[in-house]
């Protein structure tokens, strides 16, 4: 685990957002609005993270403790005000090809067909059809949507959608995967189905780097190495606990041992006194 | 950073715009004849003198009032009920809803020339234009408001034991609440032009005879003074209303 | 349907029999005002009126479109340029439109020209609002996805905010087909001109030919009613996808 040179570098980062608030009044829409309210909210306060190549990460917290906003912070869909987020060495100023990132609603295009939702990453790279289609149908089985191609995504289930997600995020080959509660939006049964799927895609695909923000504990037990416990805003990190299973190990009857229920209730009790009312 | 940052706050985006806008009328009027383009100051002193000094717009504005509110008052009494009715019962949405349809997306200013026949040139026909255009829109407005009570509310009632008519008095009502105050505001807008239409086709009275004697003496910087009349007129109302809609639906959401 | 046609029938008997009954009031019945219209037709001059009228109505809606569509997404996309103009197109929106006629008179005289202008002007604010708060609504997500795939500013336009336009483009084309057709008959009715529709109402009702009035307000009800729902069916079959995207603009924005 003390590799070197880190994958990930989340280097004492902070992140506030500020929010402007307009007197959306008739001649408020033309006068200037000399003193304006505005409302300052520090979401991440002085975070620090190594993620080293080959990990899976998970990142839990009570909701609003700036956990997506790390995350977000590692593709450089947004930038930390004062702090400094590096992948590969580099500082990010923008999202960039090594990253993959799942969005929790699926952010699928309602007028693409899974096909060309998967085919999407090497369309925007100029990929021929031909080789795209065959990189997505190769992507599209692993997530086991074969069959499903020509379909719309308003024709498919949340699960078999967030598949197209995933399938996605693969099309496009990234080393770093982002993401972002991707079984959120799910209900428990397919959450738990998915689960299993995910770490059955990554055992197929190779150990990729991967960071995924959950507030579902054995999730976060199930798939991830290490997981980060942050607090409640403003978000800091509280504690990082190691998870020692194997990935081999990591299947159905896991759930059932004493060392998972322990693990748990150490998570339960380090997020369960940050969560508010 | 900072100093910018207070500079565009300075300047709001509709500010540039209007700027922009009465420059170019400026810099236009400069090469035409006062009675095809008067500048921006000439139009402006008319404004003044027609609204402060004169105050002839508002007398206008007050001889126009009588068609306005009675023919807004009269769409608000049968479309609000008929509205929430249709809402509420689909037998009575599918008889009435096709035509109150049609009359919200057709010309309905052609039938001005009917009233006119109808009714001679008076009140009355200008209160029937001022009707035809603004009940559609509160029928409709009203109908949504009652059909999209969310069939939990109803069925928390239900469960509670509520008659029928206590049902459509304790969810479906109040659930249009503010859809009523909606359809008000934009029954308004419609009314408005529903009376200018009518003072203009039907009898020259009020602002329209405003308008039209204006053109008919070349006077444009009046008739654009008189233009602004309205245009300001039709946005504070309508700005006024919905804050209305706010302060009376304190738990709605803004959408 | 059953209950939609047996009202209509009942309209129909309704004013059948205040034709007949109470002739008191001089109202033509149902056979009178079609057969007026059958003359009208026959003769030619209904046909001859409405292509004058509609010449104006397509090149002055079809301008509206070919403007108000870029200009709405351009607005959009170009946030700050949506902030300055979009309460300059909600203000002319609100506004009396009949109001201008007088002026653009003056400006364009009563030929074509002005009928042109008029439907141009009175149409293509809610085109351009419609358009706007199309691109303006596209989901933050949709956007972000693009950017996670390295996409540019182009890509982004031409694969996520345009193809997310489209309903909305198609709700602005029935709003403004609507608009389009009022502006025309407001202008028919305010301009006086000698071979449109308009001209044949007034011809009709100073020789007090009320049937043929009826006939000719039905007619160009029907024909904007007709219109719009066209339009309608358009925008419902267009995009599959759509059910995954409410693009309603039609209720509260007229």
């Amino acid at each position: 685990m003390s590799d070197p040179s880190p994958k990930i570098v989340v280097d004492h980062v902070t992140k506030i957002y500020r929010t402007r608030k307009r007197r959306d009044t008739f001649l408020g829409r033309f006068l200037p609005d000399l003193r304006p309210t505005i409302r300052e909210l520090k979401a991440v306060d002085d975070v620090s993270l190594e993620i080293t190549t080959g990990d899976f990460v998970a990142i839990i917290g009570p909701s609003g403790c700036g956990k997506t906003t790390v995350l977000r912070m590692m593709d450089g869909l947004i930038f930390p005000d004062s702090g400094e987020v590096r992948v590969n060495g580099t500082p990010v100023l923008g999202p960039r090809a090594e990253c993959g990132f799942i969005f929790q609603d699926f952010g699928l295009y309602p007028w693409r067909t899974v096909i060309d939702n998967v085919a999407f990453g090497p369309e925007l790279r100029g990929v021929p059809r031909n080789v795209r289609y065959e990189l997505a149908r190769k992507h599209i089985d692993l997530v086991g949507l074969k069959g499903f191609e020509t379909s719309f995504p308003h024709q498919l289930s949340g699960g078999m959608q967030q598949r197209v997600g995933i399938a996605r995020m693969l099309s496009a080959e990234p080393e770093i995967m982002l993401m972002d509660e991707p079984f959120g939006a799910l209900d428990a049964l397919t959450r738990r189905t998915m689960q299993f799927e995910l770490i059955r895609i990554l055992a197929a695909e190779g150990s990729a780097t991967s960071v995924f923000v959950t507030h579902d504990l054995d999730e976060a037990i199930l798939l991830a190495d290490k997981v980060v416990i942050m607090s409640a805003r403003p978000g800091r990190v509280k504690e990082i606990v190691n998870i020692p299973f194997a990935r081999s190990e990591r299947g159905e009857a896991l759930l059932e041992t004493s060392m998972f229920a322990e693990l748990r209730h150490h998570l339960w009790l380090g997020v369960h006194a940050e969560q508010p009312l | 950073m900072g100093g910018l940052g207070r500079a565009r706050r300075l300047v709001r985006p509709p500010f540039v715009a209007i700027t922009l806008i009465v420059a170019g009328w400026w810099v236009l009027s400069l090469g035409q004849p006062r009675y095809v383009l008067p500048s921006p100051p000439e139009v402006l002193s008319r404004f003044w003198e027609l609204t402060v000094t004169g105050g002839e717009l508002w007398t206008a504005l007050g001889l126009s009032m009588a068609a306005l509110l009675i023919g807004g008052a009269l769409a608000f009494a049968i479309g609000v009920p008929l509205g929430i009715l249709m809402g509420s019962n689909r037998r009575v949405e599918q008889v009435a809803g096709p035509y109150v349809n049609a009359f919200y997306v057709s010309p309905v200013s052609a039938l001005t020339v009917l009233f006119v026949y109808a009714f001679g040139i008076g009140l009355e026909p200008r209160i029937a234009t001022v009707f035809v255009f603004c009940a559609p829109v509160i029928i409709l407005t009203c109908l949504r408001g009652a059909r999209e009570t969310p069939r939990t509310m109803v069925e928390v009632a239900r469960v509670f034991g509520a008659s029928s008519a206590q049902v459509f008095l304790k969810t479906v009502v109040p659930h249009s609440v503010p859809y009523i105050v909606t359809a008000t505001r934009l029954g308004l807008g419609r009314a408005i032009k529903g009376t200018v239409l009518a003072e203009l086709v039907v009898s020259i009275t009020g602002l329209g005879e405003m308008l039209s004697g204006f053109a008919h003496h070349f006077d444009t910087a009046s008739l654009m003074a008189t233009i602004f009349f309205l245009l300001i007129l039709g946005q504070l109302l309508t700005s006024l209303l919905e804050r209305f809609e706010v302060a009376v639906t304190p738990w709605r959401q803004l959408a | 349907m059953k209950a939609r046609l047996a009202s209509l029938a009942v309209v129909i008997g309704v004013w059948w029999w205040l034709s007949l009954g109470a002739s008191s009031l001089g109202l033509p019945g149902p056979v009178q005002v079609v057969d007026a219209l059958g003359r009208l037709m026959s003769s030619g001059r209904l046909m001859s009126a409405l292509s004058v009228t509609l010449g104006s109505f397509a090149a002055g809606g079809t301008l509206a479109i070919v403007i108000g569509v870029p200009l709405g997404i351009f607005m959009g996309v170009r946030r700050s340029v949506g902030l300055a103009i979009d309460p300059v197109l909600t203000a002319l929106y609100v506004m009396p439109f009949s109001a201008v006629i007088p002026l653009f008179v003056l400006w364009f005289g009563i030929d074509e020209m002005v009928r042109l202008a008029f439907i141009f002007t009175f149409t293509v604010p809610q085109v351009a609002i419609v358009c706007y708060q199309g691109a303006k609504s596209t989901p933050t997500t949709l956007v972000e996805v693009a950017k996670t795939y390295l996409a540019t500013e182009r890509q982004i336009f031409w694969k996520v905010i345009l193809p997310y336009e489209v309903p909305f483009i198609f709700t602005s084309l029935r709003l403004g087909v609507g608009l389009a057709i009022q502006a025309m008959v407001v202008a028919e009715l305010l301009i006086q001109s000698v071979r449109g529709l308009g001209f044949l109402l007034q011809f009709a009702s100073a020789a007090f030919d009320l049937a043929t009035v009826l006939g000719v307000i039905l007619f160009i009800m029907l024909l904007g009613a007709g219109a719009v729902a066209v339009m309608q069916r358009i925008e419902t079959s267009v995009a599959p996808w759509r059910e995954g995207i409410s693009a309603d603009g039609g209720g509260s924005n007229v």
